[in-house]
């Protein structure tokens, strides 16, 4: 082949690649204006001064940031000072949901991780029954025994209490052992008996040697463990009754959309909506780094 | 439970006792009522009205009363056991529901109420909570009375539920009378069940009439329905009615003379749709539904009926709306004050004649525990709550429709347009409580108007009555 046939091949192949890329981003972009719009316009609606829920306009006719400050705090003008709202104290809400979450999260990642690891290295009896029923277990929804934990977290005392919240999101974690057992299975059995040689116990090696090359898995369990209590509703609205100042922002969110009060709330409720991603992004950029620094990194030592 | 429940009788007697003793000596002003000292036993049938004679009516303002009613809540504090961590006093700990956007308002009544009935051998504990409104407080109670709140605000329909559920106290006999003689007759029969009563009366307005733009519509232009719906498209405004929404959509059935009844005992509802009279109605709404986009809105969309007229009035894009009081301080901040007019619901086309279009009409009611440690105390709280001067305040704070007689005649209210929109409606207003029952909800009665609002009104007899007998097969079969 001469110079100047593989010269024109190459600017055909440029030309048709080119195409393909342009049809490729027109599709991409639609799709995104497509999907970023719900977002885009629920940002624009809180900051909107019109408590208005769909207006004719996209864009507010008066800004404002007032949606935001009144979920912290509302103007009394007969006290002529900064009050804590008493129907929706968003704050508290915001920190509750905080607290389960973080608590939670660190139990149920350690409860899953060891038991994920005693399924993926030691052999004994049950282990098969265990996996099956684990599995089995898994697959009935958790707010299907939502009256049978009410009451014995009542016995407990812990009924519409944080602690409570906090023992029964972390009490099913174990459930949820089939991804990260997955992930041990691939680590390679030689390294614990290596260690094993040299004297270490099982402990020892799946605290020294195991966990600090599983950080792709400990981050995706922590995650997925931190998010489950911002989103989820049905449990924490039976647990907590009429516990106001115990709700999660899940459930206090909802209440605003109540025919009672979405007039009045909606556009608050939309800086309430806003102010929870911004936490769970910008933790998601974060932990994303050490994700894909975790998955290349044992990719080259595997 | 069962010596509980013994003790707390046994304290309520006690008070009674007392109170009727003192009856005779202390209530020389006894707000008109005999002075007949019989306890009231469960009484047989006929209505609560008509029993005022035959128990005491105290006056609640006398030092002897109050004296009874604090010693008896001393003695119900102390037995409850529960000491307050820094006095060492018995603590009376009590719970309200309330409506969410009440819960400012109620809060303050509730400090009056510790400051009306304060002794040195309690201490009050009261919580205000409005995360269970009057819409659902009723349904709430039922699931676990025992954790319930001592005191909560309901809606009337509620009231049957809860006595079927034994969930709710009898109106203790030291209030009944006062209850029984001060509120209208109207609202006492909504509050008793067989002849006794089991809710203290609080605001009359849980039903709907129609607000409307003032600068659109004169006030004699609003009483048929055809006609403001041209008016309003002349305007480029529209009149809003929700067909789609099954408790405004009932009012044409009402309209039309359907038999729909709810029996509580044995939970019966019975919703006569499938006759000529359930034809002439959807065929009225049909009519209505015809203007769709040209002078009339008949659904709120996704948006719920308030955030939907809120929002027209607003924008200007309403003129009228069928809707409550609760929405009367949004509307008139919305165009005005001076802009808003209230009137009885409009005339519409039914088999060729205008007809008087019927209502629900309801009543906001404050219920007691039967499980509450605190019965005495609960139960003064209620009344608190309930009394004359109260319901002035709440009407004055919150624009609701008092159903004390005498708040009724305080200038302030006699004069609110609202108010006359509501009595004008009054004679066509239906009871909820035995109308309908949960199961008429359940089956999607609105499918009609729904249906109506789809194909702009073009359905046919055989469509309307295929939809009619669905609902009405749904009803036999649940």
């Amino acid at each position: 082949m001469t110079n100047t046939q593989n010269a024109a091949m190459k600017s055909g192949y440029a030309a048709k690649r080119k195409a393909a890329n342009i049809v490729i981003y027109v599709i991409l972009s639609v799709m995104v204006v497509i999907w970023l719009f719900p977002i885009v316009w629920l940002v624009m609606r809180s900051f909107s001064g019109d408590n208005m829920i769909a207006p004719k306009g996209f864009f507010p006719t008066e800004w404002t940031f007032d949606n935001y400050i009144n979920l912290f705090a509302e103007w009394d003008a007969d006290a002529n000072a900064w009050v804590t709202p008493d129907v929706f104290p968003y704050g508290k809400w915001l920190l509750n949901t905080f607290i389960v979450a973080v608590c939670s999260a660190v139990i149920s990642t350690l409860i899953i991780l060891m038991i994920s690891y005693a399924f993926s290295r030691l052999r004994f009896k049950t282990r098969k029954t265990f996996l099956n029923l684990g599995l089995i277990l898994g697959m009935f929804p958790g707010f299907m025994s939502m009256a049978a934990t009410y009451n014995i977290m009542e016995i407990f005392g812990l009924k519409q209490s944080l602690v409570g919240l906090v023992i029964v999101y972390s009490a099913g974690a174990g459930l949820g052992y089939q991804v990260s057992k997955g992930f041990f299975d691939t680590i390679p059995r030689s390294l614990d008996e290596a260690a094993k040689i040299d004297g270490a116990t099982r402990n020892q090696i799946f605290w020294i040697i195991i966990l600090p090359l599983s950080k792709p898995i400990i981050v995706y369990t922590a995650l997925t463990t931190f998010l489950s209590p911002w989103a989820d509703y049905i449990f924490v609205s039976y647990f907590m009754k009429d516990n106001v100042d115990n709700y999660t922002v899940a459930v206090g969110l909802y209440n605003m959309l109540e025919p009672n009060y979405i007039a009045n709330y909606f556009t608050r409720f939309c800086a309430g909506a806003v102010l929870i991603a911004v936490p769970i992004t910008i933790l998601f950029v974060i932990m994303q780094r050490f994700y894909v620094a975790g998955v290349t990194g044992g990719a080259v030592k595997g | 439970m069962i010596s509980k429940t013994k003790r707390a009788l046994a304290i309520t007697l006690t008070a009674l006792m007392a109170a009727s003793a003192l009856a005779g000596c202390g209530s020389s002003s006894g707000g008109g009522g005999t002075q007949n000292s019989t306890p009231a036993s469960t009484p047989a049938e006929g209505s609560a009205a008509s029993q005022q004679g035959e128990v005491s009516v105290q006056d609640m303002n006398d030092p002897g009363v109050k004296q009874t009613i604090i010693s008896a809540m001393e003695a119900e504090a102390e037995e409850a056991g529960e000491k307050d961590d820094d006095s060492g006093k018995p603590v009376i700990k009590m719970v309200v529901w309330c409506s969410g956007d009440d819960k400012t308002f109620e809060k303050t009544l509730v400090k009056e109420f510790e400051e009306e009935y304060a002794s040195d051998k309690y201490v009050f504990k009261i919580t205000v909570n409005g995360a269970y409104g009057e819409d659902k407080a009723g349904g709430k109670v039922i699931e676990n009375p025992k954790e319930a709140a001592d005191v909560f605000n309901m809606a009337d329909d509620q009231l049957s539920q809860l006595v079927t559920a034994k969930a709710i106290a009898e109106v203790g006999s030291l209030f009944q009378g006062n209850v029984v003689a001060n509120n209208t007759e109207d609202a006492v029969n909504v509050c008793s069940v067989n002849g006794t009563p089991y809710a203290f009366p609080k605001t009359s307005d849980n039903g709907y009439f129609m607000y409307y733009d003032k600068r659109i519509f004169k006030d004699d232009e609003v009483g048929c329905l055809d006609d403001m719906i041209k008016k309003a498209a002349e305007n480029n405004k529209s009149v809003y009615l929700n067909i789609t929404g099954p408790w405004y959509m009932t009012a044409f059935f009402f309209t039309a003379g359907c038999d729909i009844t709810y029996d509580v005992t044995t939970d019966k509802q019975v919703a006569a749709f499938n006759t000529d009279a359930g034809l002439s109605a959807g065929k009225a709404i049909c009519h209505i539904a015809e203007s769709q986009g040209n002078g009339f809105e008949g659904s709120p969309g996704t948006v719920g009926d308030n955030a939907f007229v809120q929002q027209g009035f607003k924008e200007g894009t309403l003129a009228a709306a069928v809707i409550g009081t609760w929405m009367g301080p949004v509307i008139k901040e919305a165009i005005g004050a001076e802009n808003v007019g209230a009137a009885k619901l409009p005339t519409v086309l039914m088999d060729g004649e205008q007809k008087q279009l019927d209502s629900f009409g309801g009543y906001k009611v404050v219920g007691v525990n039967p499980y509450s440690k605190y019965t005495v105390s609960a139960q003064t709280l209620a009344y608190y709550l309930t009394n004359e001067s109260s319901q002035l305040k709440r009407y004055q704070e919150r624009g609701l429709i008092p159903t004390n007689k005498k708040a009724l005649e305080d200038d302030t209210v006699k004069n609110d347009p609202a108010l006359k929109a509501i009595e004008a409606q009054m004679p066509y207003a239906h009871p909820q409580g035995t109308s309908v029952g949960g199961t008429y909800w359940a089956v999607k009665p609105e499918t009609i108007g729904s249906n109506a609002y789809d194909k702009k009104g073009k359905l046919t007899d055989k469509e309307i009555q295929d939809i009619l007998q669905n609902i009405v097969t749904q009803l036999e079969g649940s």
